[in-house]
């Protein structure tokens, strides 16, 4: 009782807030008596204090595995913005002068966020060995499974990393981990007495909805019309980056009085970073967006979020919605379908794997450079031009490359029975997951049809049983948009007209106490 | 707008003795012999590395326009080169005072300018903030290298925050009258400052109602125009000059043309790299005449004897030209390409003195 209560005073004192959420103090409790956790809790519940309080309290330091650099980058700033100052995300990013002066430094941080990449690298390693590590952590652990939504291959390295370490107490982390999943990541883990910190994952305060619509122009009318009603923080999700700029020109034009800009993976960093803060910072009140902008959101009040072209997964889909009403408030879900759009997903499952003809010429490729008695080359770039495949088909040949001991460390080691074995099954597994890829979209698309309720049917396959909504349900039990109305958000706008007048305005000169 | 007239531009000084994807390599600030050394030969310093993320779509389809209107014409020998039209001409004239290609001094200041611009935006973001005593906000730039120098502006300037600020206002208020208003108007807009963040690139244009391109390629002119005001004016400038002071110009060879150098280390030969790389002989070659230009001890003598040196030289003064189809005309058969380009890279500095074709 006395050392619960201590852990709250923690909270207070480091993060300021009163209460534990559901299963934060459960977590929390389980870490500090060294027991490994496996914590599944719904998007925008607060998985990060799971760690970042015990990060504060344990002796040592506490390494964060996440898979998104700028979802690091997010966390590492919004701490530091509340003091959390003993904090670092490392990443193959970094300017090689900048990590090897941090390198040296490790002990001295609390918090240290790396990238499952990174976190092969020797250098990395010898130097982590030397720190005392307490905590480990996998955030977003369902990329270890391969039948979670973003598998990413160097998860599965993680085991032995702990190993290296010595077994640090280890908590992973998900909000989007069906049975399945969990127990892939248990057993990727080896870690069968794990203690499971499992709670519902479905979000009440959010309603959700499907729209069939004819085409494009019906999509811009309904979002145009739902603009013109509600004053609130919206997201806009599309598959191409070319759709997200387009329509956020046209929305503009359509809505003048609302503030749209787009977000994509290919704007430059000191754009997205200016997007996103405007957003924050209600200088925005819509975004178009690629599924780059997500996972490190986390604005409280977003109340609607439309999804323009459907995702590929379910779980990407539950993802995405989890940026709604991270406050608690109702919010709207509102995915429009029309009947085109039955061929996009197509192309995009094609460039997330290898075809059969690549897969030949990067053998090939990999031959030539054993042949020259050259290592390969460390930039991905490099690679990209090298292979002629994309950053996602590489990350997943080179895996399988290391775990058929062709490559082992940047060198290439040559056999030809053994790489004609590995090349049969690279390309049956290559096969396989295209079939679950494709199983998965069936899945999407069967949940878009469904004639019952939306929300049981959204998360059956995680948990057998969901919380009555807060408000309304879904289309199929009956949505109505007259009853949805949340808060209006204000808006301000600067009304400064020449430059003299903004600059003076962004200055802070002529304001009234300007004497310090 | 802006990026047709650069390339109208650019034309005109190459007069069809180059690709068109010359222009783009030069443009994007290519890491090349080739590329750096057209800068120089054309007189087009001014526009090399001025739009880093131009991208190759982009730039084929200025230049189809600009063909499709006449302005640009093929080459009747050989269709990747282009000539500028007298009707080019005109147009470039006719928009002389609207294109601030005069702005530009990209081999000089393209890396000065972009820091120079990065540490101001952070550091009145990082001022104001704390002179509202709001200490939690998000940094538009994010770079260690950027952010360690405004902490140490940021420990001088603490407590006296305001005094800093009206210094920046005023010097910057004095160099933005060296632009239109508009120019200002961008710039401005573009600044981050207390719970205000700056547009994007994408917004400027649609806010400015010019394409994206123009905008991008406008603000880098304005950044480089702005530091050399600045250093000609340091007086004027105390503050301003301060934050510049320690940028320097640095060019450095391309990372596979270093990796065909560490090779010919070794010992191997062309031919042998080539294999080993799996690159087209052509391409290593490309990479030699690079190391020529970057390296003061490259050997030269193991390529080209002395005296063919001397009759490739001789050839560029007669021809007073550099295009090397013609060079090879007035050289014996057996100096071949990859051998004049190499006595073209070593000498370049040379060479432009006495260019006279300005
Ligand atoms: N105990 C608490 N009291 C109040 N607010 C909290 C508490 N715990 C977390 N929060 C806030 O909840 C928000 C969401 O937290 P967080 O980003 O950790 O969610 P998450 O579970 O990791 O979500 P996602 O699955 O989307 O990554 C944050 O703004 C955080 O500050
Ligand atoms: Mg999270
Ligand atoms: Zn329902």
């Amino acid at each position: 009782m006395h050392k619960q209560n201590i852990l709250e005073n923690k909270l207070k004192k480091h993060f300021n807030y009163t209460f534990f959420r559901v299963g934060q103090k459960e977590i929390i409790s389980d870490i500090m008596q060294g027991k490994d956790v496996l914590g599944i809790l719904p998007t925008g519940s607060g998985k990060s204090i799971c760690y970042q309080l015990p990060a504060m309290l344990l002796e040592g330091v506490t390494i964060v595995v996440s898979p998104l650099i700028s979802l690091m980058i997010d966390q590492v700033k919004q701490l530091k913005a509340i003091n959390y100052k003993s904090v670092v995300a490392l990443n193959s990013f970094m300017d090689p002068m900048e990590r090897r002066r941090v390198y040296r430094q490790l002990h001295t941080y609390k918090l240290i966020y790396v990238s499952p990449e990174l976190l092969q690298h020797e250098t990395l390693l010898k130097a982590l060995e030397k720190i005392k590590i307490s905590l480990f952590v996998i955030d977003e652990a369902h990329c270890i499974s391969q039948w979670g939504h973003e598998f990413r291959p160097d998860y599965l390295k993680l085991d032995a990393t702990i190993e290296r370490f010595n077994y640090p107490t280890t908590l992973a982390l998900s909000a989007t981990a069906t049975k399945h999943v969990q127990t892939d990541i248990i057993n990727a883990l080896h870690k069968p007495h794990i203690s499971k910190q499992i709670y519902p994952m479905d979000r009440a305060n959010i309603a959700f909805n499907v729209q069939e619509v004819q085409d494009d122009q019906e999509k811009i009318r309904t979002i145009t019309n739902l603009l013109k009603q509600y004053q609130v923080p919206v997201l806009i999700y599309f598959s191409s980056r070319k759709m997200a700029e387009n329509v956020a020109v046209l929305l503009s034009e359509k809505v003048p009085e609302k503030r749209i800009a787009f977000y994509h993976g290919g704007m430059e960093q000191m754009d997205r970073i200016a997007i996103q803060q405007q957003f924050m910072n209600d200088q925005l009140d819509i975004i178009c967006c690629t599924s780059a902008f997500g996972m490190g959101i986390n604005k409280n009040n977003i109340r609607l979020i439309i999804h323009y072209h459907f995702p590929l997964q379910i779980e990407s889909f539950i993802q995405e919605i989890g940026r709604a009403g991270r406050d608690g408030r109702e919010s709207v879900s509102l995915l429009l379908m029309s009947p085109n759009d039955i061929h996009l997903p197509v192309q995009i499952i094609k460039n997330e794997l290898p075809s059969e003809n690549q897969l030949i010429f990067v053998f090939k490729q990999l031959a030539n450079l054993y042949h020259g008695e050259v290592r390969l080359p460390t930039q991905d770039k490099q690679i990209e031009n090298l292979f002629e495949i994309n950053e996602t088909q590489w990350r997943f040949l080179h895996y399988q490359f290391e775990k058929h001991d062709m490559i082992v460390q940047h060198k290439i080691f040559y056999q030809a029975e053994q790489w004609s074995e590995a090349y049969q099954k690279i390309k049956a597994l290559i096969k396989q997951r295209s079939i679950l890829k494709e199983q998965k979209l069936t899945e999407m698309l069967d949940w878009i049809q469904q004639k019952k309720c939306l929300r049981h049917h959204l998360y059956k396959n995680f948990q057998s049983n969901y919380t009555d909504p807060t408000a309304q349900c879904c289309s199929n039990c009956g949505f109505s948009w007259s009853a949805w109305q949340p808060e209006q958000t204000d808006i301000e706008r600067l009304n400064a007209t020449n430059w003299e007048e903004k600059l003076k305005h962004l200055l802070l000169i002529g304001e009234s106490n300007e004497s310090k | 707008m802006l990026l047709k007239g650069m390339i109208l531009t650019c034309s005109s000084h190459i007069q069809a003795e180059r690709t068109i994807s010359s222009i783009y390599h030069l443009l994007k600030g290519r890491k090349s012999i080739q590329t750096v050394q057209d800068a120089h030969i054309y007189q087009l310093e001014k526009f090399y590395g001025v739009y880093k993320s131009l991208s190759k779509k982009t730039f084929d389809q200025n230049v189809l326009e600009l063909e499709n209107k006449q302005f640009l014409q093929k080459n009747a020998s050989d269709d990747l080169q282009f000539k500028i039209t007298t009707a080019g001409k005109g147009w470039l004239n006719e928009h002389k005072d609207n294109l601030p290609l005069n702005y530009f001094n990209g081999l000089k200041y393209a890396d000065t300018a972009k820091c120079f611009f990065e540490r101001l935006i952070l550091l009145i973001q990082t001022i104001t903030n704390s002179r509202k005593n709001h200490y939690s906000f998000i940094p538009v730039i994010d770079k260690i290298a950027i952010e360690d120098w405004v902490r140490m502006i940021y420990r001088q300037a603490k407590g006296s925050e305001m005094q800093l600020l009206k210094k920046i206002y005023a010097e910057l208020y004095r160099l933005l009258q060296h632009f239109t208003a508009q120019e200002a108007n961008i710039f401005v807009d573009r600044l981050t400052g207390y719970k205000q963040y700056g547009m994007s690139l994408e917004q400027l244009a649609t806010s400015y109602k010019r394409e994206t391109s123009d905008i991008q390629l406008l603000l880098t002119g304005i950044l480089q125009a702005m530091v050399a005001i600045i250093q000609k004016d340091i007086k004027q400038y105390s503050f301003l000059s301060f934050t510049l002071k320690d940028l320097s110009p640095s060019n450095s060879i391309t990372n596979s043309a270093y990796a065909t150098f560490e090779l010919l280390n070794k010992g191997h030969t062309v031919e042998q790299i080539a294999h080993i790389r799996n690159l087209k002989g052509n391409t290593i070659q490309d990479h030699i005449v690079e190391i020529a230009l970057y390296d003061a001890t490259f050997p030269i003598h193991s390529y080209v004897s002395a005296q063919a040196q001397q009759e490739i030289i001789t050839a560029i003064q007669q021809t007073k030209s550099y295009k090397l189809k013609q060079i090879k005309q007035y050289i014996s058969e057996e100096i071949n390409y990859f051998q004049i380009r190499l006595v073209l890279a070593i000498n370049h500095n040379i060479l432009q003195a006495g260019d006279t074709n300005a």
